[in-house]
């Protein structure tokens, strides 16, 4: 399943969870876990996680119209997920 | 059950159960579940606190008694899953493995069931019996999540016990169960996660290569299983375990099946799909339909765009029904009045210092001053679409279109900044990782029209076009949107050559727009703006009245008069005299000094600056400036900011020249256009 969100998630660009979802044929509440269990393996980026740490100390954040933004996870580099390279290291 | 299962191989029978008096129970659970509570109420006064072995984690357990049975309870760190990429994952497995205990408690949290299972999955991997338990079904069926733990029970196939641990419900029958399971582990026969194809026969092979070597405690099957999800610290253990051949071996199909791990976590979530589909009904149905309905049309390819535009329309709509009459008002009841005034109060003041606070502060701060109704009803209706979850799907459809034209993906956050300030557009592009893509984010974010400019637009628009504003002011916008993105398309096929990101976007649900954070958002970009104008717009004002004024008093032959002259060679053929030139260019320091300084330099000697330009400025040389206006280079604060984030004077003035280029550029075309379509020629 994972395999298969991730291949979506390569060939069509921009896709929301709903659509992810629909695809996959799964609630969108376990699309959500399955990303952030990607992104916690290395294969996604939060990206929206990042920017809103650096918002903290921001002294812009007031003027921000991000306040509620949506949740964003861009692909690491296809195939080399970066909890995998320790391995293969390992193995080498 | 097939072997395909991620079923727990038996240790080596060196390692057998401890031989205790009474029962051990490890309580088990994600982060945020309630379990502590759930300890504290199993426990109670008998707790005692320490510390893991050579770990700085606290562990905590109690001794209970359960019908003469006495039962150590130990309180298991928060954790995802059992992959050792933590110390919590680390403590619970080593746990698990090495104290065996009889019975495990995993404690969810029932309306987030689809993200606790995944630790029931791994665990199910171990060799212990596991009860479920339910805790907070009070929130889960608030939320409108019904989950039924019979059919979850039937499905999983192990004890599974509803709670409310906040109000101390169901905790005496979780622990029944555990006892009960924990005495009678034979009747433990769970429903396990499948490995899906393709990596079933590697699983297998990793295990034939493993052989014997696999000391106790550890299960060579879930050590399989382990270094095929990437394990680290068990791949370590493995090497020292194996022959260097069969290490080398193990090592080379691991290499080459770096993506087992896919198919292994994919086959959990597919089991998890399984039990959420059996067990939980109508997860929060009526918001995520009436979500679902709304995004037919919001984030539909055709749709989304043109009710995106349709909206911006409407935010026009009302800023010229609505803040316009009220701008006009506060302009001749308030600004007006008291320009008359203080004329009046000054009559024996040297006729300098009256024309600076009457014509340079007034006029120009003080018409600025006036934009507040405008800027209102933008930041209302920005907050309100951003409150209701709207903008998140602008930032969707855009990223969509973007990529559509060979953009950056990810450059569509900061951008989308941009519609409020350019500042934290270009400070947003600190999200994208390629310099590639940060910079060519840094020189687009100018050309998003930010809440100034478009102050600006709603202000002059009726100026100049009277009850054609509406439809000026939108296509000006979208001609700036289109710019934009063929700049964009331009610069990443040519400067910028790079890979596009792909984005997955989980959109936020609708929902009704909160009147408090409406407010907020509203007050400090309000407060914002009368700061600004209160400092910065009054110094330009009263500069751009010095410079107009002096010397000699005649404005014709001015300093401001001489440098705008200078450039009237650019301006003639964009239809601009030297007063536009000059408004364009105060508009360096803030944008809306191009309306405080129009203010100074036509609204002169009482008369009203709409019809002092109407008078003097053409359709087509107005439709000019505020196609200059819009795409001109941005405020001081940006270029600064441009120049920080860059770090590099060359492609801050890069993009400085750029912007100016296109700006001339597009003002020739539409001046020359317009024309030569007769909208009228410069006055």
């Amino acid at each position: 399943m994972l395999r298969k969100l991730l291949e979506l998630a390569t060939g069509t660009g921009t896709l929301s969870t709903a659509e992810l979802a629909e695809r996959l044929r799964v609630p969108p509440a376990l699309v959500g876990a399955m990303l952030e269990a990607l992104a916690r393996d290395g294969w996604l980026t939060d990206v929206v996680r990042k920017c809103a740490a650096s918002c903290q100390s921001c002294p812009l954040q007031t003027r921000c119209l991000q306040g509620a933004r949506p949740r964003i996870w861009s692909l690491n580099r296809l195939g080399v997920p970066r909890s995998r390279s320790g391995i293969r290291a390992a193995g080498d | 059950m097939s072997r395909s299962a991620q079923e727990p191989e038996r240790a080596p029978s060196a390692h057998p159960r401890p031989a205790r008096n009474g029962l051990l129970v490890g309580l088990a659970g994600q982060p945020n579940v309630g379990k502590s509570t759930i300890f504290n109420l199993l426990t109670g006064l008998s707790q005692h606190v320490g510390n893991w072995p050579g770990k700085t984690v606290e562990r905590k357990e109690g001794v209970i008694v359960w019908e003469d049975t006495p039962l150590r309870v130990v309180d298991l760190p928060g954790t995802y899953s059992l992959t050792a990429s933590s110390t919590e994952e680390r403590i619970t497995r080593d746990f698990i493995l090495h104290e065996s205990p009889d019975v495990v408690i995993m404690i969810s949290d029932a309306s987030a069931l689809e993200r606790n299972l995944y630790l029931l999955a791994e665990l199910l991997a171990l060799p212990a019996p596991v009860v479920l338990g339910l805790n907070m079904m009070d929130v889960a069926e608030a939320e409108g999540i019904h989950v039924e733990p019979h059919v979850l029970t039937a499905a999983l196939g192990l004890p599974v016990v509803p709670l409310v641990a906040t109000r101390n419900e169901g905790v005496r029958a979780l622990l029944a169960a555990a006892v009960r399971l924990a005495q009678e582990p034979e009747t433990f026969q769970p429903s396990r996660p499948e490995i899906t194809t393709p990596h079933r026969d590697v699983l297998a092979q990793v295990r034939t290569l493993l052989g014997g070597a696999v000391p106790a405690p550890y299960p060579p099957g879930w050590i399989a299983l382990k270094l095929l999800e990437g394990d680290r610290e068990l791949s370590d253990m493995t090497r020292a375990w194996l022959p260097a051949q069969a290490w080398t071996e193990v090592a080379t199909l691991l290499a080459a099946h770096e993506d087992a791990v896919l198919d292994i976590a994919g086959g959990r979530y597919a089991w998890i799909g399984r039990m959420m589909r059996a067990a939980v009904t109508n997860p929060r149905l009526g918001r995520i339909s009436a979500t679902d309905r709304l995004d037919k049309i919001a984030v539909h390819p055709l749709w989304g765009p043109l009710l995106l535009f349709a909206l911006l329309g409407g935010v026009f709509w009302l800023t010229f029904t609505v803040a316009l009459p009220m701008q006009e008002w506060l302009n001749v009841a308030v600004v007006g009045r008291l320009q008359s005034g203080l004329g009046d109060w000054l009559d024996g003041a040297p006729a300098w210092l009256a024309g600076l606070l009457v014509d340079g502060v007034l006029g120009g701060a003080g018409l600025v001053l006036t934009f507040v109704p405008v800027l209102a009803v933008f930041f209302v209706a920005m907050a309100v679409l951003e409150d209701s979850g709207y903008l998140a799907r602008v930032a969707y459809v855009m990223d969509r279109f973007m990529h559509l034209l060979g953009l950056h993906g990810k450059s569509i956050l900061p951008l989308f900044l941009g519609f409020g300030c350019n500042v934290p557009a270009v400070l947003g592009a600190r999200v994208i990782e390629s310099q590639s893509g940060r910079l060519l984010t840094i020189l687009l974010a100018p050309l998003v029209p930010c809440s100034a400019r478009l102050a600006v637009l709603a202000f002059l628009t009726p100026v100049f076009f009277g009850p054609g504003a509406l439809p000026v002011a939108w296509g000006l916008v979208i001609l700036n949107l289109l710019i934009l993105a063929a700049v964009g398309v331009l610069l990443s096929h040519t400067v910028f050559r790079g890979q596009q990101a792909a984005f997955i976007m989980e959109l936020p649900l609708y929902h009704v727009p909160n009147l408090r954070t409406i407010g907020l958002f509203v007050w400090h970009n309000l407060w914002a703006f009368l700061h600004r104008a209160g400092t910065l717009i009054v110094l330009v004002s009263v500069a751009v009245w010095a410079l107009s004024s002096f010397p000699g008093g005649q404005i014709e032959h001015s300093y401001l008069a001489r440098v705008g002259r200078a450039l009237e060679p650019i301006g003639a053929p964009m239809g601009m005299d030297w007063r536009l030139l000059a408004a364009l260019l105060s508009g360096f320091a803030a944008k809306e000094n191009a309306v405080a300084s129009l203010g100074v330099l036509y609204g002169k000697a009482g008369t009203k600056l709409s019809g002092a330009l109407a008078a003097h400025v053409s359709p087509a040389t107005g439709l000019s400036f505020l196609t200059v206006t819009m795409l001109f280079v941005p405020c001081m604060a940006t270029v600064a900011v441009m120049r920080q984030e860059t770090r590099s004077w060359l492609w801050t003035l890069f993009g400085v020249a750029m912007l100016l280029a296109i700006s001339v550029a597009a003002g020739i075309a539409v001046y020359q256009t317009a024309t030569w379509l007769g909208v009228g020629r410069y006055a």
